[in-house]
């Protein structure tokens, strides 16, 4: 069995990665509303992501009130990818 | 949702119940930038037509310059997107930027044709009424594809068919006759207006069935 990339095993930041595996880009309100996660843990998860590159955060300043924006990296998206290859080899055997 | 390690079965349960729920679900009024410019551009032709029958001439066909303004207006006024909790797929993606090339396309020919009649005094401006059906037509026949919506994909096809037909017709006899304003406006409403209500309908059924 392979081992699990730990920063994509815990809920949350799963839960934001696997959002933006099926789509393009999505904002800050909507991933906090999907993941039911309060604010202050949403940031402090996208920051780690986006430390580790596998997001990416804009800030669209276009409407009255600035928006974050994430979007998955080519790296964040390769790492997702070996994440559940890594989880495939757990259910193997049933 | 917090921050916790989970097991391996809660991972790829997790994993399915999010792109679940992200999924290419349509938004509720999808069609309605298809029923703008449908319905704008069937009652421009109609007009247009109604005034050539009542003998106005061929100026009558300049009341096509306000189509772009009433549908850039009308897409503004009635598209206005909520400020927050937005996510973009990519199906959506796509359609937009096929749109966004076709408007291009659009400015680029109205350049062409301006450069024309001031520096050369003449221009084709036909090529705005070709352009009219074949852009529109790929724009809705690859927007039909991206969203699994038969209709528009025919009517995208009739528009482009419409188009060069428009133009072969011009090409052989160096006008238009005033029927071809009738068959603008049944072109639009074959490929926007009654795809753009099958859009809504489907886009309607699709979010009461999540709810």
């Amino acid at each position: 069995m392979e081992e699990l990339d730990p920063l994509l095993h815990s809920q949350l930041r799963l839960a934001i990665m696997s959002i933006l595996l099926s789509a393009r880009e999505a904002d800050f309100v909507y991933l906090k509303e999907k993941t039911e996660s309060t604010a202050g843990n949403l940031s402090v998860q996208i920051d780690k992501l986006t430390t580790a590159g596998y997001i990416e955060k804009m800030t669209d300043s276009s409407g009255a009130k600035p928006r974050t924006i994430c979007r998955m990296t080519p790296i964040g998206r390769d790492a997702m990818q070996k994440y559940v290859e890594a989880l495939k080899t757990y259910f193997s055997g049933l | 949702m917090e921050e916790k390690n989970i097991t391996e079965k809660e991972s790829l349960e997790l994993i399915t119940q999010m792109i679940q729920q992200t999924k290419d679900n349509l938004p509720i009024g999808s069609g309605t930038t298809f029923l703008i410019w449908g319905y704008t551009s069937v009652i421009i032709g109609c007009l247009v037509w109604i005034l050539q029958l009542l003998n106005f001439g061929n100026s009558a066909a300049w009341i096509y310059v306000l189509l772009p303004f009433i549908g850039c207006l009308l897409s503004i006024l009635y598209n206005r997107k909520p400020k927050e909790g937005i996510a973009e797929n990519y199906s959506t993606y796509m359609i937009n930027s096929i749109w966004k090339l076709v408007s291009y396309s659009f400015i680029i020919a109205a350049i062409i044709i301006v450069y024309f009649i001031i520096f050369h005094k003449q221009a084709h401006t036909i090529i705005f009424f070709v352009l009219g059906l074949l852009l529109p037509g790929i724009g809705t026949a690859v927007t039909g594809l991206a969203l699994k919506e038969k209709s528009a994909v025919v009517g995208g096809f009739l528009g482009i068919t419409f188009g060069i037909a428009a133009m072969e017709m011009y090409i052989l006899n160096s006008t238009l006759t005033i029927d071809w304003h009738l068959g603008f406006a049944a072109s639009y409403a074959i490929m926007m207006v009654i795809p753009g209500h099958l859009i809504n309908d489907k886009a309607k059924k699709q979010n009461n069935g999540r709810t």
